[in-house]
């Protein structure tokens, strides 16, 4: 064994071994050279004795006075002596290791990356990791026994990593692309207009590209040969919202996209919809050298074996090449891509300069809906998108003169190709649709015009909780914990009527119960929205109902990021959440990066210092990482808050918070003694959206503002929201929340 | 006709007929011990036991302890559904234990049977034995410890011609390893028994006089790899076995030995990479170790398929 790379920085040495732990292993190689903290990257060394174990063991535990030794990227071959032998990490912590997968299919062995953090619960429930084949994109399985391979690693949790060494490895100096404790790795490269992104490592619950995303080019290339793996749930969605963002205004182009990806874009076409492929790479090796190299491939272009026959090897100039998996899957997955080529040619929006959202409302009401008979939804203007869909407010007509406002969400027409997602969409209106309650969003029909459905729902005048906290935030005050908690109750109340048992004995879970899908009424009414992502308890992990999983990593419980069963508890989870994010004004797991707030999510408990004593028994309890040790039911929790707003109102100190929040709220002292209620709290924190909404009543000459929305002109009101869209998109730099831009504005029903 | 008497303490009626047919082959009487009684006048008689330990446990830990005070007991053949390390650690204990089958799905009674045949007929040496008939088995007389070097290249290569899983191959290069420098360092002894290279570091180049020559052979019959190395000394005292086997399952601080010479994990590595690992010894004269990895599918194929631990000494009784 060798020492084959060493690099020094800051009080940390990382070193890189390579070759075979022998008899004849020198101890200068785990020699820490006066460093605090020493790396050893393991991911080289290919053999073991016996003998060279006993030395090992020597050589790290005289270091380990020295120094704290941190093991990563462990081979599957020191993997095993870390779980054959006691103290063969001399004290030192393991970070990673890789364990081998391979393809049912093709036969090919893919090594993956474990992270002792961030897969823990995989390691003590025995369920390996899903990992994709690097060559076919299927399915791969673990090519070991769980409970040995994970027997060290679920036995010596990481609590936490030295700051030095966790930002050595996060750095340039370290040679990996994707460092333990990431997942994905990102390289922003700019030139001129156009802005690449090559992307490392697994697509999963906390891909992002906000780490990279300003100065944008007015074109992205995201360059995916190197992407390892996409979680058929949570990385799919997310990387539809993410890349869904950045093509509202800017042309996406997917270079060298290999098999991994296609795979997953077969099975959900919304992947790829608006961006344009400029490239597609598929794993060959050359009849003659056997030399392995990846085949970059235009699109536009037919691939068939005279491709293959055609190309020389870049090893020896031979061939003919081979591919590395079944031919017939790469046939069909090249053609796959022709057909999502030719589809996505000609969509106006790819093609076009950025243009104001001001101007997209109008232009994009959907025709169907103004020629549905006769003019029985009338669109006014759009108000809201979300990742698949778009909202828009409607005027109903019916018999003499009938009218009401309602909101018609519309699946966008390139995901109508894609079954999964449509039958997502009509899954959320079937769920929602069942539930009868005050505290939930009503949806009225489902229907389908122009090709796309679209589905009918309330008018709700008001503002989810997560712009509620915005402003909050932005204003410098903290919501009342009286409110905060009456707030919850309602969503309590509302989640019991999904969690009473079907006929079946199942509960609807809703599973994405987060600031974004409460909205506040300006009248005081809580309202829960979106079942896009429900389902009901103990339902089967189905690929077919992919994408669910995630809505906001930052507020899934630990048990849906380990991607287990969804049980009642789930929802629980979030209504806690809600309720501490609001009476702390910022979330309680919040962590600089995605993914150490997953960890913090994970394994680390909640930061509820500031937190009122009445409401943090109620909020320890619902955050418990254990589901068991939640509430037995939703509805438990909201009995339970309930009386503490009893107390807390007899208590009128806690019920107001303060005399702060009643300048802000410009009451005068003697009105302390009256409750303050929600809609007075939103009217204050909404003053501005209240002022603009009156002065369109009073022109329109109207008693209230529904009134005058449904006299004045579809021009009229699309002015009135293109105004207030912008009030909220006057940035602040105080938010400890997320801002409305991550969430949904006025359309909080997309 | 009888060649001698094979006791069966087996739980389950079913499994019994089945038994029998195959145990009788070997031209062995096959008798059953239904209680207590029948099992101590049995084992007065037969040349093997064979139990089912996941039905009878207590009876067969008592009949463990009882042949451990023997003098000179039958060898003890142990089936159980159980490999885990604490259930090892319990069996290897026993000091009268000499075969360990830690049977899976894949358990068929061809194993029994060889074993059965094994110590029926007194002929307990070779590999062949264990591969199916006519495989060519590639074979080196090994003189000193670099001179290990080629044949493990030539296995390798092997391995990579016949297209096993890399890990799988690399596990036999280790296997290949370990076996060679056992029999190479800690096999040789002066004529008063002593060790010669025992105690000697591991990077110290040892040349073995000519009647210390290793033999090194492998074979592959499309299932199994085998691997066999053996020594002119037959020093290996089952005891020996067991009890490093235990102390290395144990985990504990001792696990790896401190002393000069070996680490003391040679035979743990050797058993855990393996599906079958055979000891067969006769006493002074020669010490073959045989492992059997079954290569036919992946590695968690190969980790889940029944292992076994056999020790046999030419002459059938332990003493």
């Amino acid at each position: 064994m060798q020492t084959h790379k060493e690099v020094a920085a800051k009080g940390v040495l990382a070193r890189a071994l390579a070759g075979n732990l022998a008899e004849d292993f020198d101890p200068k190689n785990v020699d820490p050279k006066g460093a605090a903290h020493l790396i050893l990257d393991l991911s080289r060394v290919s053999g073991v004795s016996s003998f060279g174990v006993r030395e090992w063991v020597r050589a790290v535990r005289e270091s380990a006075e020295k120094t704290r030794i941190w093991y990563v990227a462990a081979s599957p071959r020191m993997t095993d002596q870390f779980n054959m032998i006691a103290g063969f990490d001399g004290g030192g912590t393991l970070l990673s290791f890789y364990g081998n997968y391979l393809c049912p299919e093709c036969n090919n062995e893919t090594p993956a990356m474990f992270d002792v953090q961030l897969d823990a619960a995989s390691f003590t429930s025995d369920n390996a990791p899903v990992r994709q084949c690097r060559i076919c994109g299927r399915h791969a399985e673990l090519d070991d026994i769980p409970e040995a391979l994970f027997e060290y690693a679920g036995s010596h949790p990481v609590s936490e990593v030295a700051p030095d060494v966790a930002a050595f490895l996060k750095g340039p100096q370290y040679w990996a692309e994707v460092a333990p404790g990431d997942r994905f790795a990102i390289r922003k490269l700019r030139a001129a207009d156009a802005t690449t992104y090559d992307i490392h490592g697994i697509i999963d619950v906390g891909f992002s590209l906000d780490s990279v995303s300003s100065e944008l080019g007015d074109v992205v290339s995201l360059s995916l040969p190197h992407v390892q793996h996409i979680d058929p749930t949570s990385g799919t969605a997310r990387w539809i919202e993410v890349v869904g963002k950045l093509k509202r205004d800017r042309k996406v182009r997917l270079v060298a996209v290999p098999p991994v990806f296609l795979r997953r874009v077969m099975d959900s076409s919304a992947m790829v919809a608006g961006c344009e492929i400029s490239s597609v790479v598929y794993p060959t090796k050359c009849a003659q050298c056997q030399y392995k190299a990846l085949l970059q491939i235009d699109p536009r272009n037919a691939f068939d074996q005279t491709t293959l026959a055609r190309t020389k090897c870049r090893n020896c100039n031979g061939g003919p090449l081979l591919t590395r998996c079944d031919f017939s899957d790469i046939t069909a997955m090249h053609n796959f891509v022709l057909r999502s080529r030719s589809a996505s040619v000609g969509r106006p929006e790819h093609a076009a300069p950025r243009e104001a959202p001001s101007e997209r409302q109008e232009s994009d009401l959907p025709a169907f809906l103004a020629q549905s008979s006769p003019s029985r939804y009338e669109p006014l203007c759009k108000i809201g998108e979300g990742g698949m869909s778009d909202v828009y407010l409607v005027r109903q007509h019916g018999a003499v003169g009938f009218r009401r406002l309602v909101v018609i969400k519309v699946i966008r027409s390139e995901f109508l190709t894609d079954d999964r997602l449509v039958r997502m969409f009509i899954d959320e209106a079937r769920l929602a649709a069942r539930l009868d309650h005050p505290n939930i969003i009503r949806v009225h029909d489902l229907g389908r015009g122009g090709g796309a459905f679209f589905m009918v729902m309330d008018f709700l005048h008001g503002r989810s909780v997560s712009e509620a906290l915005f402003q909050t935030a932005k204003q410098n005050v903290t919501w009342p914990p009286a409110l905060a908690a009456t707030i919850v109750a309602d969503l309590c109340s509302a989640l019991a009527r999904a969690h009473i048992p079907d006929a079946s004995g199942k509960a609807l879970v809703h599973r994405d119960v987060t600031p974004a899908n409460v909205i506040l009424r300006f009248d005081g009414l809580v309202k829960l929205i979106d079942f896009g992502l429900a389902g009901y308890q103990h339902f089967a992990k189905d690929a077919s109902r992919a994408g669910q999983v995630v809505g906001n990593f930052a507020y899934l419980a630990p048990e849906a990021l380990n991607e287990q069963e969804a049980t009642p508890q789930l929802d629980i989870w979030g209504a806690g959440l809600i309720l501490a994010c609001l009476a702390l004004g910022r979330h309680p797991f919040k962590r600089a990066t995605s993914e150490e707030t997953i960890i913090a999510i994970l394994r680390q408990p909640p930061n509820l210092t500031g937190l009122p004593k009445e409401l943090l028994p109620i909020v320890e309890k619902s955050l418990q990482k254990d589901p068991k040790l939640r509430y037995a039911s939703i509805a438990d929790m909201g009995n339970e808050l309930r009386e503490v707003i009893v107390e807390m109102t007899r208590d009128r100190k806690s019920s107001g918070s303060g005399s702060g929040l009643w300048r802000w709220l410009g009451r005068k002292s003697e009105d302390a003694e009256k409750p303050l209620t929600l809609e007075s709290m939103l009217r204050r924190l909404f003053s501005h959206q209240i002022r603009i909404e009156n002065e369109f009543s009073r022109r329109a000459g109207a008693p209230q503002f529904i009134d005058a929305l449904l006299d004045a002109s579809p021009k009229d009101v699309a002015r009135l929201f293109r105004t207030l869209h912008v009030d909220d998109a006057t940035p602040t730099a105080s938010a400890s929340v997320p801002p409305p831009s991550d969430v949904r504005s006025l359309g909080a029903l997309t | 006709m009888s060649n001698g008497n094979i006791l069966l303490v087996w739980g389950d009626n079913r499994d019994r007929r089945a038994l029998y047919k195959a145990l009788a082959t070997t031209g062995a009487g096959v008798s059953f011990a239904n209680d207590p009684s029948q099992l101590r006048a049995g084992l007065e008689q037969c040349r093997l036991v064979v139990m089912d330990y996941d039905a009878v446990r207590d009876t067969a830990r008592e009949v463990l302890q009882h042949l451990s005070l023997q003098p000179s007991p039958p060898p003890v053949l142990v089936v159980t559904s159980s490999n885990h390390k604490a259930d090892l650690i319990e069996l290897f204990g026993h000091a009268a234990l000499t075969n360990l089958v830690a049977k899976n799905a894949d358990f068929n009674l061809n194993e029994l049977i060889i074993t059965a045949q094994k110590v029926i007929r007194n002929d307990i040496f070779g590999l062949d034995k264990y591969l199916s008939w006519g495989v060519q088995a590639y074979q080196y007389n090994i003189t000193s410890s670099a001179g290990r070097f080629g044949p493990m290249k030539d296995l390798e290569s092997y391995l990579h011609a016949i297209g096993a899983n890399r890990r799988l191959a690399a596990l036999a290069h280790s296997v290949a390893d370990e076996l060679l420098m056992n029999a190479i360092y800690n096999a040789p002894a002066d004529p008063q028994g002593n060790p010669k290279y025992a105690s000697r570091s591991r990077t110290e180049q040892v040349e073995l006089l000519p009647d210390e020559t290793v033999s090194f052979s492998f074979a592959c019959d499309g299932q199994y790899l085998g691997l066999c190395v053996a020594d002119r000394f037959g020093r290996l005292e089952t005891d020996t076995v067991r009890n490093y086997l235990r102390k290395c399952f144990l985990q504990g601080e001792n696990q790896i030995d401190t002393k000069d010479g070996g680490a003391g994990l040679g035979l743990y590595y050797i058993f855990q990479s393996l599906n079958h690992f055979i000891i067969n010894v006769a006493r002074g004269k020669r010490t073959e170790l045989i492992g059997l990895m079954d290569i036919s599918g992946s590695f968690k194929d190969f980790a889940q398929r029944t292992k076994s631990l056999h020790l046999f000494i030419a002459g059938g009784r332990q003493q």
